[in-house]
């Protein structure tokens, strides 16, 4: 940057961009929160009608089944041709994908038989004779069925734990009205990430459960620092002050902006580079999935420490008769005034 | 803070962190690689349905013997863990993963059989008899068939909790006869202490009715041989390895045998002993049948692939978020690329340390964990200089207003990093296999951030704050014009 521009003086000339990035914008978060309410309310409606309607695409790790990685294949092969060999071993579904020309392929098939069992052998024999790869050096991934439904449990016990630590965490550390509206933002956080997995059609997996859980760490955390600012510029409202509790905190709000941008952006800059690189790469489901449900999970988790957690807390303090009081007065005052 | 101690915190700062890598380096250490990194086998085993309660001890018992059959398919460090009812079992470098199912899978067999010939290491016919301790058994041994089979052997050096055994190539060998009972004869087998002395332990058994005719006929024939010879032994085999092999009491009559179906067998030991002897027979006689819950291959070429990916996409990751840092904060950017190498060095540092100390295994949601835990880190610098840039238009001079946003800062991050190491351990605590390497990292992570702002990020910030050349330099971006030209003098946020 020359010299020139950083002696500026006059905002506004410092253009949009550079004015935002320095903090001196003014956005009125809380007085429009009807509006962002409408728009999150429609979000969480669109997720439930894709959660109730389409339903989760869930993966082999939950429903149980098995997939066969065919790698250093020499081609020569559709995935239409592993389909059929594979459906001519007597086993019903079969879903094939080529990679690279043939160098590779991924079959997965649901539950076949028992895990390790006679069944599996079959089909990995027919895989073999189809792609011209030796029999050993095929990976396979199998699932029994119960073994999905143990680590969906898991993953639910996990989240209640969390979720009632954290609420206790934040009453302590804050006050109650905070913990429930980092709960409810939470609540949204997931509904629509959720939603988003129903309405696209991923697949859940159970690298998209962790990614999941680490939203919700990371939600939580935004919504944290968010009101950790609040807490800190509301702490200085007297019953004499000219400024209700929603306007300090649409202050707050604004003070932190450039963080919440330059935090998520930094966040999903990596996780961006995560997605990018594991798409390519057959076998790095882990990274791919856990990539993209952070990818919208973060997206999700930014937008709602501000147009959620903070209009929600300040709908829940003005019902606070201290809080309440101040309002009435600052707003006579200012209808005297007008 | 004076300059002298924020020197002082910022050169034992780097001072650790070259200790930490000249350890690492000096003893040539490597990150201990998971499966899905290295290749190799992954299997996970939980009960069958329909068992009820799941016995501790029994479930102990088989993993025991699931990873006495792992030893001797030759497995370098294989790695067989319970997590509760769940049986991990990770068998890194291993290609066959058919063998590994089978050997895995097998049920344990408990047989009883009679001694005809023991055959200690060093006789003169010990390596000719039977097969080799230390080979993998083909299933369990012929039921009908006269077999030599290995007597896991106390080596005397063990402490009573540990008992040391030989290694399995030194193991006393067994002739035997055909089996007698089975682990489907016995009903239950409990060690108390002697009723007549109560020092001693025995071991009680119980027989069904079937079995206690089968057994007091043999031990009828067994009390029949001179007092004294090898002929008076009954070996108890679980899963082809002699656990012990009892003599007859010289009360027992000659063709008449032990009758009523109880029996009492006294190890001569104390209660481990006994109680492990125990074990054994209830292991055979109530075995859990586990089945496969996942299974899971990986070839080592994939297993790098997926290393090499993780690992440029973190690259690429913390090269794309430094652009961003400089180009949002200028000098304060490069200063926070340093506090994020600085992280990235201990981080990966200790996953390394750990790795060859505790065993901790680095897989792929444990590169994920690093991944998103740069975000985390990043977002500490910048939390501390958007505060920074608040203390600055609120008017106050760039010493002073570094150590409020400092001060201020320093509890936002404790705050939002004690949620996130909330949100690692309950995952950690709760989750199974990749997840758990996942909150691992993430939680090292979280902990590391918060170690590294309160020391090197502090110190190196103060420093370039008190270093006047530094600060007033428009290239570091401090000073307030730079920062918030509108606002120079001006209170905070304009008026309201």
């Amino acid at each position: 940057m020359s010299q020139s521009e950083t002696v500026q003086r006059d905002p506004a000339r410092g253009g949009r961009v550079k004015r935002f990035f320095t903090n001196q914008t003014q956005y009125d978060f809380i007085g429009r929160s009807r509006t962002w309410a409408l728009a999150s309310v429609v979000l969480v409606a669109l997720s439930l009608v894709g959660v109730f309607g389409p339903g989760l695409n869930f993966g082999i790790d939950f429903t149980g089944g098995t997939s066969f990685i065919v790698t250093g294949a020499d081609g020569g092969f559709t995935a239409a041709d592993l389909r059929e060999v594979v459906l001519g071993t007597g086993v019903e579904e079969v879903s094939a994908q080529v990679v690279n020309d043939g160098e590779g392929a991924m079959i997965t098939t649901p539950s076949i038989g028992e895990v390790a069992g006679e069944e599996q052998s079959r089909v990995l024999d027919a895989i073999a004779e189809a792609t011209g790869v030796e029999r050993d050096d095929i990976d396979v991934s199998a699932v029994g069925p119960r073994w999905g439904r143990q680590i969906s449990r898991q993953a639910l016990e996990g989240l209640i734990a969390f979720l009632v630590l954290v609420a206790l965490y934040i009453a302590l550390r804050f006050e109650w009205r905070m913990a429930v509206a980092a709960l409810v933002t939470l609540a949204h956080d997931v509904l629509v990430t959720v939603g988003v997995y129903a309405l696209v059609g991923f697949q859940v997996t159970p690298a998209s459960v962790i990614a999941l859980l680490t939203i919700l760490g990371y939600s939580l955390y935004d919504t944290v620092v968010v009101f950790d600012r609040v807490t800190e510029d509301t702490a200085r409202i007297t019953s004499v002050s000219t400024r209700t509790y929603g306007e300090v905190a649409n202050t707050a709000l604004n003070e932190v902006l450039v963080r919440s941008l330059s935090t998520s952006i930094t966040s999903l800059l990596p996780v961006g580079s995560l997605l990018f690189i594991g798409a390519n790469l057959l076998g790095a489901d882990t990274l791919r999935d856990l990539a993209l449900a952070l990818f919208v999970g973060m997206a999700i988790g930014t937008y709602s420490s501000i147009f959620v957690a903070t209009p929600t807390l300040v709908w829940l303090k003005e019902r606070d008769p201290k809080f309440a009081e101040i309002k009435n007065k600052v707003e006579t005052r200012r209808g005297r005034k007008a | 803070m004076r300059r002298g101690s924020l020197a002082a915190g910022l050169i034992a700062s780097l001072a650790v962190v070259t200790a930490l890598w000249a350890v690492i380096l000096g003893l040539g250490m490597k990150p201990q690689l998971g499966l899905d990194l290295q290749g190799g086998v992954s299997i996970t085993l939980i009960p069958a349905p329909g068992q009820g309660d799941i016995d501790e001890a029994i479930l102990e018992q088989t993993v025991q013997v699931i990873r006495q059959r792992i030893d001797a398919l030759g497995v370098a460090e294989p790695d067989i863990a319970r997590q509760g009812d769940t049986v991990l079992v990770q068998l890194p470098g291993v290609a066959d993963r058919e063998q590994a199912e089978e050997v895995i899978g097998r049920t344990a067999v408990l047989q009883f059989r009679r001694v005809l010939e023991v055959i200690p290491a060093g006789s003169d016919t010990y390596a000719t008899t039977g097969k080799p301790c230390d080979e993998l058994q083909a299933g369990p041994p012929p039921e009908t068939e006269e077999v030599v089979l290995c007597e896991r052997t106390f080596s005397g050096e063990g402490t009573p909790e540990n008992p040391g055994y030989l290694p399995a190539a030194e193991w006393t060998k067994y002739r035997l006869g055909q089996v007698e009972l089975s682990g489907d004869d016995v009903t239950d087998a409990r060690a108390v202490p002697d009723p007549m002395t109560g020092i001693n332990w025995q071991v009680n058994l119980e027989l069904d009715k079937d079995g206690a005719e089968k057994f007091a006929q043999v031990t009828g024939t067994l009390a029949c041989e001179p007092e004294g010879s090898t002929l008076r032994q009954m070996a108890i085999v679980l899963d082809g390895v002699v656990e012990s092999a009892p003599s007859m009491d010289p009360g027992v009559i000659c063709n008449q045998g032990i009758i009523g179906g109880e029996a009492v067998i006294t190890t001569g030991g104390g209660a481990d002993d006994a109680k492990s002897l125990a074990l054994v027979l209830r292991t055979g006689a109530l075995p859990i049948q586990l089945e496969f819950a996942q299974s899971q291959s990986v070839s080592p070429t994939l297993g790098s692939a997926s290393l090499q990916a993780g690992l440029l996409a973190g690259l690429i990751g913390l090269i794309l978020v430094a652009i961003y840092m400089v180009l949002l904060y200028r000098g304060l950017g490069v200063a926070a690329v340093a506090e994020l190498l600085v992280f990235g060095a201990v981080v990966y540092g200790l996953i390394v340390v750990l790795g060859d100390t505790v065993g901790f295994t680095l897989t792929l949601a444990g590169i994920a964990g690093i991944i998103v835990s740069v975000g985390i880190a990043a977002d500490s610098s910048i939390i501390y200089r958007e505060r920074y840039r608040d203390e600055i238009r609120a008017g106050r001079t760039i010493r002073t207003a570094a150590d409020h946003a400092f001060r201020k800062s320093w509890r936002t991050n404790l705050t939002g990093n004690t949620v996130s190491f909330l949100a690692a351990a309950v995952l950690y605590v709760l989750a199974v296999g990749p997840v758990r390497g996942f909150a691992f990292t993430l939680g090292l992570s979280t902990l590391i951030d918060t170690l590294i702002f309160g020391t090197f990020t502090q110190s190196l910030f103060g420093l370039i704050a008190r270093t006047p050349k530094l600060a007033q330099s428009p290239l570091m971006g401090l000073r307030a014009e730079v920062i918030a030209p509108d606002a120079v003098g001006a209170g905070k946020g304009g008026a309201r």
